[in-house]
């Protein structure tokens, strides 16, 4: 099954380059390119790419406004998932990625194994990418923790197999690694994971994971199970 | 304190010294020759008995602020002297009212000199003197009752007149503290604002570095993706050049993690401004009120991206000024080139002015302010130069950078 990405960077040079690395993976296909945010909307529009490899800084519309219009776009129908490409691997504004949606980031200069297996993964969905990185990232600039009634209704809507994934989830774990912690296979772990995102009203992991600390489910400093 | 700080501090308190001396020195005559006389004519002193002692009284009043202790003793000496030499005495005072007018004057003079405790042992020693000579007195003949009642009165002013002088000098000295905290503080406050501006200049420097160091890596990891026919050796120099940059990446990012402490947040979500975004700059100016024209020669082939950065903060800082002190006014951009220097000028006039008014402050930017400090030490960093000041009925900034010749076209 192929991966069809869209790669959004203002520089032409940097652009034709991820393009050509990412094309000659045999998992992945070129779905298009776009010079900022505001054409990177359009094409996701036209073309539905299952990943957009994204630059934060662009002008026009910058990577994290983009991705916040394409997740709210209601025309936008088949979801696609966004990975971030930034200069810095921790700092208030690659959070700002996260909270709006994508779903990973990725360092400008991220080998191009790197830039394969990041897409493939979050394509999968069974792991976070670079998890401890980005578990830091939103320990420290998550929310105070301050529980809503939805979140509350939620989270007690789940089963406590399911409330034991989540924390797992939210941990960092990967699917295979929950599996392994929980004695249970791999796929009833995939359909635990599921139903848990469905339940809260989360699109991913990562989301899972910013609700997770911002509900207070988990707290700072506590988890040592990566 | 430099040592042409120490000579004039010296200076200053001879000269101070020399004046105030002079007028304690006629003070002091005065008060003494007060006293010799009173003592001697009024009080039946016998002269050569007056004239030390009614000195010695004087002289412990212009003495206490100095040394305090020395100052008492003589005092008390003195007045134990003159109370034993006295042969007519009064009805109303133990010693004579000179006496007493200095015992007050000398208390007075330790509270304003701020030696309190000094003042206080004086006032009670004082007392406890005159109460004596009603004491000694008493056990010769009658001592009046009123004299008691004069040592409490006189006892009550002195210790009034010397808290008053107490309390008012604390309160100077507090004032003085408090000046110097303030001074203390708005010092290391500018230099706090300096040294965040140069660390604000640094971070985009090492950004603009960072962004082509990224390219360098894009380039040489796609070369093999992009070019075909590469053979292995050609591929593993590419890859070594790419695992090159991503170090040099890697260096860099730690850098900036130093600098990065008060980034601004939309710094960092667009990119580095160049020549091309100037005229955003001036719609904004525009919007704001002033008129701006403008004169943006292209320059090709395009300066380096720091040049570019430059330039923009400049135009940005001394448009905002503009802004900021002068809102109706024209400002007059400039940008032309040779074979070797760009150069950029930026001529501000308030409306009301014409060419042969003289510059008013007001649309000046803060000469030594971080505004200006910022400006040249962007130009500076890219091996140029910025001046300013009064120019054809307003003022001008004025950026130079050197064209580099070995750019590419």
């Amino acid at each position: 099954m192929t991966i069809r990405v869209l790669v959004v960077d203002d520089q032409a040079m940097f652009r034709a380059g991820l393009v050509a690395i990412l094309g000659a993976q045999p998992a992945i296909v070129i779905a298009g390119e776009a010079e900022n945010g505001r054409v990177a909307l359009d094409r996701a529009r036209s073309l539905r790419p299952d990943v957009i490899v994204m630059d934060v800084r662009m002008p026009e519309l910058d990577g994290i406004a983009a991705t916040q219009a394409l997740l709210d776009d209601p025309s936008i129908t088949h979801r696609p998932q966004i990975i971030m490409l930034t200069t810095f691997d921790i700092d208030d504004y690659v959070f700002a990625a996260l909270r709006a949606g994508a779903s990973g980031f990725l360092l400008k200069d991220a080998a191009p194994t790197e830039l394969t297996a990041a897409i493939r993964t979050i394509h999968e969905g069974d792991s976070l990418l670079s998890p401890r990185l980005t578990r830091r990232l939103i320990v420290e600039f998550a929310a105070a923790p301050r529980r809503t009634m939805a979140d509350s209704t939620a989270i007690a809507s789940l089963t406590d197999r399911e409330r034991d994934v989540f924390v797992l989830v939210a941990a960092g774990l990967s699917n295979s690694e929950i599996g392994r912690r929980l004695f249970i296979a791999e796929q009833t772990t995939k359909t635990h994971v599921s139903r848990v995102l469905a339940k809260l009203g989360v699109r991913d992991r990562v989301q899972a994971v910013i609700l997770a600390y911002e509900s207070g489910v988990l707290v700072p400093g506590e988890n040592a199970t990566t | 304190m430099s040592g042409t700080g120490a000579t004039s501090l010296a200076h200053t308190v001879l000269a101070m010294n020399r004046r105030t001396r002079s007028v304690f020195g006629v003070a002091l005559l005065a008060l003494a020759a007060s006293t010799v006389s009173l003592h001697a004519a009024v009080d039946g002193l016998a002269i050569w008995l007056a004239l030390p002692l009614g000195a010695a009284q004087a002289a412990s009043v212009f003495l206490a602020g100095a040394r305090p202790r020395t100052a008492i003793a003589v005092h008390h000496l003195a007045l134990a002297g003159i109370a034993l030499g006295t042969t007519a005495t009064t009805y109303l005072w133990p010693v004579s009212v000179v006496s007493m007018i200095v015992l007050a004057a000398l208390v007075t003079v330790l509270g304003a000199a701020g030696r309190t405790t000094a003042a206080a042992a004086a006032w009670a020693s004082g007392t406890i003197l005159l109460l004596g000579v009603v004491a000694t007195t008493s056990l010769t003949g009658e001592a009046p009752p009123s004299w008691v009642s004069s040592i409490v009165v006189a006892g009550a002013v002195s210790a009034a007149a010397g808290g008053c002088a107490a309390v008012l000098r604390r309160l100077r000295d507090v004032r003085s503290e408090v000046e110097a905290a303030r001074s203390d503080s708005a010092a290391s406050r500018s230099e706090l604002t300096g040294a965040q501006e140069r660390a604000r200049i640094a971070r985009e420097m090492h950004d603009v570095v960072a962004h082509s160091m990224s390219l360098v890596h894009m380039r040489a990891s796609s070369a093999q993706y992009r070019i075909d026919g590469l053979g292995d050796e050609v591929r593993a120099e590419l890859d070594g050049i790419a695992e090159q940059a991503r170090t040099a990446l890697r260096e860099m990012r730690t850098v900036l993690a130093v600098l990065h402490e008060d980034a601004d947040a939309d710094a960092v979500t667009a990119p580095q401004p160049g020549l091309a975004e100037l005229p955003r700059l001036l719609a904004d100016a525009r919007r704001a009120g002033i008129a701006v024209e403008a004169d943006l020669a292209p320059v090709s082939p395009a300066p380096s991206a720091m040049v570019q950065l430059a330039l923009y903060r400049v135009t940005q800082e001394s448009l905002s000024n503009v802004v900021r002190h002068a809102g109706d006014s024209t400002a007059t951009i400039r940008l032309s080139c040779d074979d070797t220097t760009i150069v950029l000028r930026i001529h501000s006039t308030a409306p009301d002015e014409g060419s042969t008014a003289p510059t008013t402050s007001s649309s000046a930017p803060d000469v030594g302010g971080r505004g200006i400090r910022g400006m040249i030490d962007r130009m500076t960093a890219v091996g140029g130069s910025l001046d300013h000041g009064p120019d054809a009925g307003g003022y001008a900034v004025v950026a130079t950078a050197p064209r580099d010749r070995t750019a590419p076209p």
